[in-house]
């Protein structure tokens, strides 16, 4: 197959490329450490030599000085790269920030960035590399794309408006599998690297900088003769070392272009494997060579990035000096047969050049594409009604989820009581929380909104996750305390809410390192008993109406626990700060316990024959709490959507004559 | 004693070039399933969008009743079929099946998007815009999932019939290829892979 042999040939340049680096950094250095040493030997014994340097001079430095030297040099260059290699490393996100990239949600519902991220994400499938996060360039016309990141978990992929709008399904695919080679193959990385090491070469050069710098400010030419022989040989060594690390800098540019051709090569060929079609890159290669902007990007960062791009951002260079192969040797690899015709664009290049794409909100463009399409017709609205409530709502919050704020206010909308003094209280709440427009989008939402069916509140939750985790870390202190606030007040917390919060706080919590290596505190269960007995407790309350029944669901988790001195505690039901106290221990024990606590859980739900939604969730929640994966437990009905039909808690509904869940049904 | 100790070598030796084989293939093995569920996702996914999919349908295509009662029952055929392989993804004949009912499925969804053409107002519906986008990249993802799964299983079946893993491979609990999930009409396929507009 062609395309492995298209791979074969770039490694094999790329590695004979990378041996000569090397050996060219290696010759700079001696060269360099060379310099260094007869400098050196010429101070030690500069009474009885002259200035001149002569072959007996090179033989007198002593074996001592050279590999002294050369240490610090190697020492020296490697110190530089470094530094330099910290400032290079900084992930992927960081330099989609500043190339000007805007994040694109994951649940995203406009038409061309939802496209986007499908595409992404069959990449990812046909790489078998995780998803990375994907961004767009909304200012920049020109159609291009990059990968950025120093390893497959904290890459980035950004794509411009341009290539957007451009291109179509197949040839973006082809576009996006380019950049996704790049990250299997580490080429940032790679690049990193080289750039790094060339920082150290270029830095040999700095005696010779400051040196001439500093002298050609101060001295006169008339004082240079007046110097001593000392400091007429500590500049003559410093002119030595500064041609050195200016040509060597010279000369490793140019290599390092030379790999960023050959891996562009690959990664071309490395497209056409996982897409199996060598056409969608072809075509987009070739719209690019038409477009009016070409691969051009607007980004003061651009420049100095250009190797991260899908195509060249610059115009046109040397062709040693460029940093991809001209743009027809790379359609010529991918379609030999093309006769070098330029292809019809999407939109006309002559058309008045348009400024960037403006950028529409997701209701505007869906009204533009509407109109444009000359489909608005009245019997559209009669028929999105007749489409199920639950397809309907679908379409309607989706577009709400993508603002944080409008996130925020979604989730917040859930907790805000149905009698109009008590929401008066919970609206002034948010009115004095830090989060400038949060009640003007509550209030939005109120009157626009229809209240959501409860087996449908997480699946809110987790929809506007992402938008909430846009937040800054302030704001996300503000949202919760605001959410808590909510919560309380009205005096008293129920279970639903308390769900609500955890939910959202864990949601949000970044998972620390030290959470991640802390010790477990207990090692069995039995030292947990009396958590266990709360939190089973508040549990079976939950599900149950009558005090006997909860005692039955409660004696089926004992069973299974196999432990008779289980106590249920009717006094602690309700009581937050009990049950919090509780979790918060068990939170502190191994896995095995937590597990031990979910089964008993489930058990006690499954006793009377079936899950209703409260205990589903209350589940999650926990959960959530304990950062525990949630059992597979299907809820009475089952979870096909084509049996369902939106009857869930038909069930629920009779089973609680819980005050606390009358909201719920 | 030197003997016995070079005996002592050789066999131990052989040993740990036995278990090598017995780990190489489990790892294998398991690679292949894994990649099986990376497929089984993906179905399960676009079994997910069609109910949605004849939902918004239906609204419109009130007289086309028994094109949609088509999509479903391939849809509900096939999906049977996939948990019946996912239960046991190494009983014979399983994939085959699988593929079958997958080909009916599309087939049935290639009939419905024929109909479709007569129905201008659903093709520029917003949430059948939307739906077939979605339905597009799951095809695609599908494709892409059952590549690295045919890899997957080449490379398991070109290991336990290599010399000398063949003598093994049986006694280890491998006694039979692992089946390639090849869609029987899969020129068909590559006509439709999406529901066209």
């Amino acid at each position: 197959m062609q395309f492995i042999k298209g791979q074969e040939n770039a490694r094999r340049q790329t590695s004979y490329l990378l041996a000569l680096f090397s050996l060219a950094v290696l010759s700079i250095m001696l060269s360099a450490a060379l310099v260094l040493s007869v400098t050196y030997s010429m101070f030690l014994g500069y009474t009885q030599f002259s200035i001149g340097l002569s072959i007996s001079q090179f033989l007198l430095i002593s074996p001592t000085i050279l590999v002294n030297s050369c240490g610090s040099v190697l020492l020296f260059v490697l110190a530089a790269s470094c530094l330099k290699w910290f400032q290079l490393r900084r992930g992927g996100a960081f330099v989609a920030a500043a190339l000007g990239g805007t994040p694109v949600l994951s649940n995203t519902q406009e038409p061309l960035l939802r496209l986007l991220m499908n595409v992404v994400e069959e990449m990812s499938l046909a790489s078998r590399i995780v998803p990375p996060r994907v961004f767009i360039l909304k200012d920049e016309a020109g159609i291009n794309a990059f990968a950025a990141g120093n390893s497959t978990t904290d890459a980035v992929v950004a794509v411009s408006q341009g290539a957007l709008d451009e291109l179509s399904r197949d040839q973006l695919q082809g576009v996006v599998a380019h950049e996704f080679s790049h990250i299997l193959n580490e080429d940032m990385r790679l690049n990193s690297v080289l750039a790094a090491l060339l920082y150290g070469i270029e830095c040999i050069a700095l005696p010779g900088v400051l040196l001439f710098e500093s002298t050609g400010s101060s001295c006169s030419r008339s004082s240079w003769r007046n110097q001593s022989r000392g400091s007429s040989i500590i500049h003559l060594a410093a002119g030595c070392l500064y041609l050195i690390g200016r040509l060597g800098y010279f000369f490793g540019e140019l290599m390092r272009s030379a790999v960023s051709r050959q891996r562009e090569y690959l990664a071309d060929a490395s497209a056409v494997q996982f897409t199996r079609n060598p056409d969608g890159l072809a075509e987009a290669l070739k719209i690019v060579a038409a477009h009016q902007y070409c691969g051009q990007v607007d980004n003061s960062n651009g420049p100095h990035l250009s190797h991260l791009f899908f195509v060249s951002p610059l115009a046109k260079l040397a062709k040693f000096q460029a940093t991809h192969p001209p743009l027809e040797e790379r359609i010529r690899k991918l379609d030999p047969r093309w006769d070098g015709k330029p292809v019809a664009l999407k939109t006309a290049p002559d058309s008045a050049p348009s400024p960037a794409p403006q950028r529409m909100d997701p209701m505007q463009a869906m009204g533009v594409m509407a109109a444009t399409m000359n489909t608005v017709t009245p019997t559209m609205a009669r028929h999105d009604a007749m489409i199920t409530p639950q397809v309907h709502l679908a379409s309607q919050t989706a577009l709400r989820q993508q603002e944080p704020l409008d996130a925020a206010a979604s989730v917040l909308q859930l907790l805000l009581s149905d009698e109009h003094d008590e929401q008066q209280r919970q609206l002034a709440v948010i009115d004095e929380s830090l989060l400038p427009g949060l009640r003007s989008s509550v209030s939005r939402q109120i009157s626009s909104g229809t209240e959501l069916p409860r087996d449908q509140w997480f699946e809110l939750i987790e929809r506007c996750m992402p938008a909430l985790r846009q937040l800054s870390e302030q704001q996300i202190k503000a949202y919760l305390k605001c959410l808590l606030l909510v919560i309380q007040s009205d005096q008293k917390t129920e279970m639903w809410e308390w769900c609500i919060f955890q939910m959202v706080k864990q949601g949000l919590a970044e998972t620390s390192k030290a959470a991640l290596f802390s010790k477990a505190h207990y090692k069995r269960w039995q030292q947990l008993e009396t958590q266990f007995s709360v939190v089973l407790s508040n549990f079976v309350y939950q599900g149950h109406s009558c005090e006997a029944a909860s005692k039955k669901a409660f004696a089926a988790a004992t069973d299974y626990l196999g432990a008779e001195n289980l106590r249920f505690q009717p006094d602690s039901i309700d009581d937050f700060t009990a049950f919090s106290a509780a979790l918060n221990e068990i939170d502190r024990g191994t896995a095995s316990i937590k597990a031990k606590l979910v089964h008993a859980l489930a058990h006690a739900a499954k006793s009377d024959g079936g899950l209703v939604i409260q205990e589903r969730q209350l589940i999650d929640a926990i959960c959530a709490r304990l950062d525990f994966p949630p059992p597979e437990l299907s809820i009475s009905h089952t979870q096909d959507p084509f049996v369902s039909n939106g009857k869930l808690s038909a069930k629920g509904a009779e089973k609680t004559t819980n005050p606390a869940l009358r909201k719920a049904s | 004693m030197s003997t016995a100790l070079v005996l002592l070598a050789l066999v131990g030796a052989a040993i740990a070039y036995v278990i090598s084989i017995y780990n190489r293939l489990i790892s294998l093995r398991n690679q292949h399933t894994n990649a099986f569920s990376q497929i089984e996702v993906q179905l399960k996914r676009r079994y997910d969008l069609i109910p949605t999919l004849v939902k918004t349908a239906k609204a419109y295509m009130s007289h086309e009743q028994e094109t949609l009662q088509q999509v479903i029952q391939a849809r509900n055929a096939a999906q049977q079929s996939l948990k019946a392989v996912g239960a046991a993804p190494d009983a014979p004949g399983g994939m085959a099946q699988l593929a079958g009912a997958e080909g009916a499925l599309s087939g049935a969804l290639g009939r419905m998007s024929m109909v479709m053409e007569a129905y201008p107002d659903l093709k520029a519906n917003q949430n059948m815009m939307q739906l077939s986008e979605e339905l597009a990249s799951t095809e695609n993802r599908v494709s892409f999932a059952r590549q690295a799964f045919n890899d997957a299983v080449t490379s398991f079946n070109d290991y336990r019939a290599s010399f000398p893993p063949v003598f093994f491979a049986a006694k280890f609990g491998h006694p039979r290829d692992a089946e390639l999930l090849e869609f029987e009409n899969s020129e068909q396929l590559q006509e439709m892979p999406e529901v066209e507009f």
